[in-house]
């Protein structure tokens, strides 16, 4: 036990492990914040020269990057709605209105709060029960994710805005947007009509940044005379009491994020959505109505995206596989400093494990701090006439999506999508579900295919072995229960709130 | 002037610069670009970062690595053909490219380029599901036989090790069994531990850890002697000395070169890592993880490119797996 | 320095308020619904040519679906756009006034020059230009911030990330080396 409690303090009292930390979530916070530098790109150049390193060093900035870069992502999103990250791609959906209400510095200092305790539910997770977790995952089926993908998707009824049809066109398109590209099953051209760029797919960093960040820079546009509403900064950091009431919704969508995290296929963007929709339906009588700036639609998505880092070093840790895509450059590094992840590591060197979980729970303590320092500088941005403000974030999604895979044609692609989304709001469509269906098109048509391929194209074997699997049902029950309350009431039960 | 790298304008313009001439005599003479075909954190990404430190030391400038990945490795690939012929921009790739031609996947494969160095290969190991009654390939096969279409294959898609080393043992009688594809081969070992495969062909380097954990169950190796790091696990010709005939087989990971860079650069590059390469510190990582480090170049280098190609291109078409055939290819039978 | 207040424009379409319900159909919007359509059945044909019709686990299968949906709702939405009466004013008004169809036009330039003029250059002007434009004037303010923002831009991506921007070829020999790097 001290022996434990030894490894997991090295990283607090030695002063570079420290510094390192210090500096990884600071950075993490910046590039997690600017669009197309992501941290996974961040964690690759990272292992390029921490190579030389020793492997604590290397873990420690990592680490850092890992925690700021999953927060960061919520700055851009509240700020411009252009979400840093696909994690924070929730986040936009109520921060950003909440900007525009002058209230970009509650906003701020309230995801930071709740990061910090989404993180710290999952570091928890990670060092009471990473064992049980890693194995619960295991029992994920490809039916399982394709209901998970499903259950994702629904969500796309409560994002559509004025009407269902035009959300479900902007989830299907989504879907569709999400298969082309070279097909990860049969190598088969999708939507490529023969040329190469296509064949990657589309990046889906670029449609978000269209879709979001250049067609509301275009919509905003319209409004140039008008001066920018006032920035609220007096006060940041949430009184005590607004994080008691909103304690316990945070700590549901952590849950939600440490589950989705640690399964391998899915990471923060689908823990945040997920969470999100569960704040939607669980949530009686929020704030405001969702949407529009309701505090309960930034807490559950920004508790759920920091809870997941926590659950994507689960099955890395205990089973050398990785969470997401995150922690397989992790993985890779382990491997160049010569050590072996595996179901071995945390039995032959169980340093590593409690050295990770210090690390962890120091860079959230740091996240802390440094989330809560220089938040009026960020919410006076927002003052910035927009005559000057929306040059400014064209030019940053170009660059942020050009440095995504130094490719022009994707900057292309996303001013094109710039201008479809400008089309889509200008007529009365909600972008949200475009990206949604970009997201979980892909996880929902693999983990199809591949279940039905799994039963030899047998529909009946199909529902043989998913009725005879109790995830399966407890999956399919959760789902009957969405539909359920998606359905509209009859006016008298409607009424008596 | 040199110190500029253009994307597209760089082959129109060099020549009038006069710049090849110049770069040709101190190559290298600024960073060169190492773009690695498959992601993140992947087995050539790892051997790619691995070796390259070692590398640049040698070469006295930095490789700066980028992943691009996507299309089965075609979209790097076929950035670095896009790229000038000057040696500055090196492709880190696997063995994808070479059934390119024969999957329809790209007209560019690994003819178009010069092996640098083709630096490691890993030996597939055929593992199951540690509930399952088989013990060596022998039983799995004739369990196979014996409940045709039931038994489940995780496999990593058309071309990749798992479908190949399935059709080999295909090639010797009836193998009917449900291959279900999965997004790599850590997904794959993913789904054999939770139940929902009952075994695939993982490269040594992957799976290694897990035989050892005892989370999967190793029926044997895809070589003709057993490995160091799986010492216990007997070689698939033990059970079946036909399969002889199509070893060594297996993913391996090199650096390539445009096939037109000026000779001076190249014989650079192909010292810088065979020096790389035999550093003891990434030949310990190589066989530790269980791979074979090869450090081969030049002819023997495409020597073994051809007889690998020949080899699965032709298994792939007996078993009506190949979308065009190897003889239009000019892709010669096994000899 | 100073930008000159301008006068409010046409009456904004409010998007974000979901509970608001709009009342009148805009500029453009039944074509648009048509494109949509048009879009749907194309998503459909290319699940039809990727067996989506034939086999449950064929690659076309969720294509076939999304495109089916995507073309119901598109039904759905024409002709719902049918019973709303016509907003006033046309097309160039409502939908792209000069700022926006000016803007999207200048990005669309800045991107086409991006690989031959490079990075550097290309968004010099552009940012000067169009932060003239939308201020109405102030070109010292114009150029100070376009410049700071390159620079800016320079540090973080080039130089701390090594993302290798766009350098341009068409300026090589005109310009002095050092310049565009």
């Amino acid at each position: 036990m001290t022996e434990q409690l030894g490894y997991f303090l090295l990283s607090w009292l030695d002063p570079s492990l420290l510094l390192l930390t210090a500096a990884g979530t600071l950075a993490g916070i910046y590039i997690g914040a600017i669009p197309g530098l992501s941290v996974t790109m961040a964690a690759s150049i990272l292992i390029s020269f921490t190579f030389a390193w020793e492997v604590n060093d290397a873990l420690a900035l990592i680490a850092g990057v890992f925690t700021g870069g999953v927060y960061g992502g919520s700055r851009s999103a509240i700020l411009l709605n252009i979400p840093g990250a696909p994690a924070a791609i929730a986040t936009a959906l109520d921060g950003y209105p909440l900007a525009r209400r002058g209230e970009a510095g509650v906003a701020i200092g309230l995801s930071t709060v709740m990061s910090v305790i989404g993180g710290f539910v999952g570091i928890l997770a990670l060092a009471v029960a990473a064992p049980v977790i890693s194995d619960f995952a295991l029992l994920f089926a490809p039916r399982d994710y394709l209901l998970l993908a499903v259950m994702g998707l629904l969500l796309v009824g409560t994002m559509s805005g004025e009407s269902l049809a035009k959300g479900l066109f902007a989830g299907a398109l989504g879907v569709a947007l999400g298969m082309v590209g070279l097909d990860p099953m049969t190598a088969e051209n999708r939507f490529t009509f023969g040329t190469v760029q296509l064949m990657a797919g589309i990046p889906y960093i670029a449609a978000m940044i269209g879709f979001f960040g250049v067609s509301e820079a275009l919509v905003q546009l319209h409004r140039l005379g008008v001066k920018p509403v006032k920035q609220d900064v007096s006060r940041i950091i949430p009184p005590w009491h607004l994080v008691r009431k909103y304690l316990p919704l945070s700590l549901r969508s952590s849950l939600i994020g440490v589950v989705i995290g640690a399964l391998p296929g899915t990471g923060g963007d689908i823990a945040a959505l997920m969470a999100y929709d569960q704040a939607k339906r669980t949530v009686k009588n929020p704030s405001r109505p969702f949407g529009e700036g309701a505090y309960e639609g930034l807490i559950a998505p920004e508790s759920a995206n920091n809870a997941a880092v926590g659950g994507a070093y689960v099955p890395m840790l205990t089973l050398g596989i990785p969470g997401d895509a995150v922690t397989a450059v992790i993985i890779g590094a382990l491997f160049i400093h010569g050590l072996k992840p595996g179901p071995m590591l945390m039995i032959e060197t169980p340093h590593l494990f409690w050295f990770t979980v210090g690390n962890l729970t120091l860079a959230n303590i740091f996240l802390l701090v440094f989330g809560l320092t220089g938040i009026r500088a960020f919410a006076k941005l927002v003052e910035c006439p927009p005559a000057v403000l929306i040059p400014l974030i064209l030019v940053l999604s170009v660059v942020g999506t050009y440095s995504i895979q130094n490719s022009v044609v994707d900057v292309y692609f996303m001013l094109g999508f710039g201008i479809f989304g400008y089309l889509l709001k200008m007529y009365g469509f909600q972008v949200g579900p475009v990206i949604l269906g970009m997201i979980l098109g892909p996880l929902m048509d693999v983990s199809w295919r591949r279940a039905i391929i799994s039963v030899g194209d047998d529909l009946g074997f199909f529902l043989e072995e998913a009725l005879s699997s109790p995830l399966t049902l407890v999956l399919l029950a959760f789902m009957a229960f969405l539909l359920l309350s998606q359905v509209p009431r009859p006016d008298w039960l409607r009424r008596r709130r | 002037m040199m110190h500029r790298r253009t994307l597209l304008g760089g082959l129109a313009a060099a020549p009038l610069l006069g710049a090849t001439a110049a770069q040709a005599q101190a190559f290298p003479s600024r960073d060169l670009l190492g773009v690695i075909q498959w992601g993140a954190g992947g087995a050539t990404d790892v051997t790619g970062r691995a070796v390259t430190p070692h590398v640049e030391a040698a070469l006295g400038q930095k490789i700066v690595l980028q992943n691009r990945t996507g299309g089965t490795g075609a979209i790097g690939l076929t950035y670095v053909h896009g790229q000038p012929s000057d040696g500055y921009t090196l492709l880190y790739g696997a063995e994808n490219p070479l059934l390119y031609k024969v999957l329809n996947i790209s007209r560019l494969d690994y003819t178009d380029f010069t092996p640098i160095c083709l630096l490691a290969r890993s030996v597939p190991v055929i593992v199951a599901n540690k509930d399952k009654p088989w013990n060596t390939l022998k039983e799995l096969v004739e369990d196979v036989r014996r409940n045709p279409g039931r038994i489940r294959m995780a496999s990593t898609g058309p071309g990749g090790q798992a479908h190949v080393v399935s059709t080999m043992i295909g090639s010797m009688g009836p193998f009917r069994h449900i291959s279900v594809p999965f997004d790599g081969e850590g997904p794959g070992l993913t789904a054999i531990q939770g139940g929902h495969a009952d075994w695939m062909t993982v490269g040594s380097g992957a799976v290694a850890e897990h035989v050892r954990a005892g989370r999967v169950k190793a029926l044997a190796v895809f070589n003709e002697a057993p490995l160091p790091s799986l010492p216990n696990v007997p070689p698939a010709t033990a059970d079946y000395p036909e399969l002889a005939r199509l070893m060594p087989w297996g993913s391996f990971y090199g650096v390539w070169a445009k096939k037109d860079i000026p000779d001076a650069a190249r014989e650079k590059l192909v010292a810088a890592f065979r020096t790389g390469a035999a550093n003891p510190q990434f030949t310990q990582l190589m066989t530790g993880n269980g791979n074979v480090v090869m450090n081969t170049s030049g002819a023997e280098a495409e020597r073994f490119l051809a007889r690998w190609q020949s080899v699965t291109a032709w298994i792939l078409q007996e078993a009506g797996a190949a979308r065009t055939d190897p003889a239009t290819l000019n892709i010669p039978r096994p000899s | 320095m100073t930008a000159r207040p301008r006068p409010g424009r046409a009456p904004f379409p409010r998007n974000h308020a979901m509970h608001e319900i709009r009342r009148q159909r805009e500029p453009g919007e039944t074509p648009f619904g048509f494109v949509l359509l048009l879009l749907s059945l194309g998503v459909m044909a290319e699940g039809h040519r990727l067996q989506g019709f034939e086999a449950l686990s064929a690659p076309g299968v969720v294509p076939v679906a999304a495109g089916a949906v995507m073309a119901l709702s598109a039904l759905v939405i024409i002709l719902g756009t049918r019973r709303l009466a016509p907003a006033p004013g046309g097309f160039a008004r409502r939908i792209a006034p000069r700022d926006v169809a000016l803007s999207v036009l200048m990005i669309a330039a800045y991107m086409a020059a991006l690989e031959p003029v490079g990075f550097h250059l290309a968004t010099l002007v552009f940012l000067a230009g169009i932060i003239l434009y939308l201020r109405r004037g102030g070109l010292g303010f114009a150029l100070a911030v376009s410049l700071a923002s390159v620079i800016a831009v320079h540090v973080v991506f080039r130089m701390v990330f090594t993302v290798v921007l766009p350098q341009g070829w068409l300026l090589r020999g005109i310009l002095p080396p050092g310049l565009l790097q």
